[in-house]
């Protein structure tokens, strides 16, 4: 028999669909950041909500007519209500986090910008950002709704949520992070990990299973650990995970690198710094230790020509080299040999497909992702206008058209200012032979404003300029 | 002091970055914002507006915060903002401006906004080699409330020439890009003296009426 319950739940159903509805409403793009269809719920919603409230008459008629009383379609019904149940619980989280956003949280053009580069990279997913009281990045993927086979289960959209730190908010040098959480989504759309290992000769692949198999058995007799059948063995399993996520992290942090130009690098390096963890010691399965992604993003950077602009700020270029003279290690944040041991071997495989999984960031196109050259030019203009106590690369010009196509570059261009000139530009604005730390805070806090400001008008500029149907004339008053 | 004509304006507004003289203003949206005497400045998309609260009064000389009292909104563009009647908040203009050391400018209504009984800037002068986005003090004087809406044109600035280059420290709102809050609750030197000065005299009317008073004859 159908419980109350059940039909409760398929009521709550239809009723957050219509309240979804109704909040998709307020995160339309269109009215708060005039900006096409980016961000915007991709999938009919509406008929999903047709389709819900079709369900939930279906279990009405069901309770209440005998001849309806088939225990198998009723339970088949409920399988596929709870599914929907589930799938639109994790949407309207999502919801009601991004209504909650607003400018005030966040550098909404880099939100935006990152939106085009991952609707042009991993298509018709909706991408979405968010704030959390956590001190770290996070990403969050939703899966698409399954039906029965070769039922019609109206899809509502595949989202990803990307959630920075609320403690980060508007600062756009470390809002940049967000890149490496789009990486994450790349990764899984796009099947990186699949690629890469299908980019290593057959032969080798062969060899890796009889290595795995053999490493395995070592490593059960020499720690004494349990054993599993197949690739339920836990120690293959944990081999495999951590390949699995160590090389996605290595790869989105190239890829962030390719997409957000160097500023990546300092908000990576800033990030770790802030959060006051060793370079070394700081590794899990899901993550390897800094130090290793710092030597990853340096071989990255060599590979995308952004050396150069690396070189020109001293403190990154000191960054960089001081991390590159170490010795690899991986201390032990856990007293535990075997995971040391194991997660040593796993580096080998992920030193071995990073050579297949580095091509694929180099192939990222070259529209999206801001060059050297186009940077240099940025930079020159940028670092003159900040020297002025101005916005940077804001200022007009003889068209009126004060902004870069790409904002990364406005970022970048701001950061290189930041890290190098800052001093000086103190020094000579107020006198002051030498800033206190208080004087710097202010400053870089000041360059943070500035260049929000200047994003935020680049984007107005770039709406403005689009033809539009209304009156220019206006009376002078 | 010379009011700068629309020629004048466009010059230095062209001029590029770094060169004397230039008057900075970005984003400039459109061309015709430089008038015959005055550019016009739109409003930006933050306010602060007051809360009510329980205190009694905004007093700067007491310990309080204007975070106490104040905070900071975000209206897009493309959205309004209802002014209530004898309401005032701090606006800001969506330009970012960086005058020159030989020029000052002041700050006015325009004529169709006053007339709707909007008042946008009551402390309206614009020292020599300030940068950053100006604070408007927008307060609604008509009966009725009123709709703003950011990104439309409120104001116009009007520059003066000076007769020599202004030698003027830094403002401490210098390189704002929002409303900010009054400076008189972390300043209160001034009100400091003036208290001591006070107590001073409050000393000398007690020693005063401690004195003995003369005998009557």
């Amino acid at each position: 028999m159908v419980e109350k319950r059940w039909v409760e739940d398929a009521a709550r159903t239809a009723y957050r669909l219509a309240k979804m509805i109704v909040q998709e409403g307020r995160v339309d793009p269109e009215r708060h950041f005039m900006c096409g269809d980016l961000g915007r719920f991709r999938g009919d919603v509406g008929e999903s909500c047709q389709w819900a409230v079709e369900k939930l008459s279906d279990l009405v008629r069901l309770r209440d007519s005998p001849e309806y009383n088939d225990k198998l379609q009723i339970r088949t019904l409920l399988r596929k209500t709870a599914r929907l149940n589930e799938r639109l619980g994790a949407i309207q989280r999502i919801v009601a986090d991004v209504a909650g956003m607003s400018f005030l949280d966040i550098p909404s053009p880099l939100v935006l910008w990152l939106q085009d580069v991952g609707h042009k990279l991993v298509g018709d997913i909706g991408l979405l950002v968010s704030s959390t009281g956590e001190t770290n990045f996070q990403f969050e993927w939703t899966p698409l709704m399954e039906g029965e086979p070769g039922e019609k289960v109206p899809q509502v959209g595949q989202y990803c949520v990307m959630r920075f730190p609320a403690s980060q908010a508007n600062d756009p040098f470390m809002s940049v992070i967000l890149f490496h959480e789009l990486g994450h989504c790349y990764f899984l759309v796009r099947d990186v990990f699949q690629a890469a290992v299908q980019g290593v000769p057959k032969s080798r692949r062969d060899e890796w299973q009889r290595e795995v198999v053999a490493l395995a058995d070592r490593l059960r007799s020499k720690y004494n650990l349990p054993h599993g059948p197949g690739s339920q063995d836990p120690i293959l399993a944990r081999l495999g995970e951590i390949v699995y996520h160590w090389t996605a992290e290595l790869f989105c942090d190239s890829f962030a690198l390719r997409v957000a130009g160097p500023a990546y690098l300092y908000a990576s390096y800033m990030f770790h710094a802030g959060r006051d963890i060793s370079l070394q010691a700081d590794w899990s399965p899901d993550h390897p230790p800094f130090a290793v992604r710092l030597q990853y993003l340096w071989d990255s950077a060599e590979k995308l020509s952004w050396l150069d602009a690396l070189r020109r700020v001293p403190a990154v270029a000191q960054w960089m080299e001081a991390s590159r003279s170490e010795e690899l290690r991986f201390p032990q944040p856990v007293q535990d040999e075997a995971v040391v041991e194991l997660t040593s071997e796993a580096f080998r495989y992920v030193k071995e497909l990073w050579h297949h999984v580095l091509p694929q960031v180099l192939s990222l196109p070259e529209s999206l992702c801001p060059g050297p050259d186009g940077l240099d030019h940025v930079s020159k203009a940028a670092r003159a206008a900040l020297k002025d106590y101005q916005l940077p690369y804001a200022h007009p010009a003889q068209d009126f058209r004060p902004c870069a196509d790409n904002p990364m570059l406005i970022v970048n261009a701001a950061l290189e200012y930041v890290l190098t000139d800052m001093s000086s530009a103190w020094g000579r604005r107020f006198r002051k032979d030498k800033p206190s730390l208080d004087d710097e805070a202010e400053f870089q806090q000041k360059a943070c404003e500035l260049t929000l400001k200047a994003l935020e008008d680049a984007l107005i500029v770039q709406e403005w300029q689009r033809p539009h149907n209304g009156s220019s004339d206006k009376a002078r008053t | 002091m010379a009011v700068l004509t629309k020629q004048e304006l466009e010059r230095r507004v062209r001029t590029p970055p770094g060169s004397p003289g230039r008057i900075g203003i970005t984003p400039l949206l459109d061309s015709d914002q430089i008038g015959s005497d005055s550019i016009d400045i739109r409003l930006g998309s933050y306010f602060t507006v007051f809360r009510r609260t329980r205190m009694a009064c905004l007093d700067v000389g007491e310990d309080s915060s204007p975070y106490d009292f104040q905070e900071m909104i975000h209206v897009p563009m493309g959205q309004r903002l209802i002014i209530p009647p004898s309401m005032l908040l701090l606006g800001v203009t969506l330009e970012y401006m960086a005058v020159p050391s030989d020029l000052c400018c002041h700050v006015v209504t325009r004529s169709s906004w006053g007339r709707l009984g909007v008042i946008i800037a009551t402390a309206v002068w614009v020292h020599p080699n300030f940068t950053g986005c100006l604070t408007l003090e927008l307060v609604n004087n008509a009966e009725a409330p009123v709709a703003l809406y950011p990104g439309t044109e409120v104001g116009q600035l009007v520059f003066h020439s000076l007769d020599s280059d202004a030698q003027i420290a830094p403002s401490q709102y210098e390189g704002q890009t929002r409303p900010l809050y009054s400076k008189l609750f972390s300043n209160r030197g001034e009100i400091e003296r003036v208290r001591r000065i006070g107590d001073r005299f409050h000393g000398v009317e007690q020693c005063m009426a401690r004195a003995p008073q003369p005998l009557r004859p």
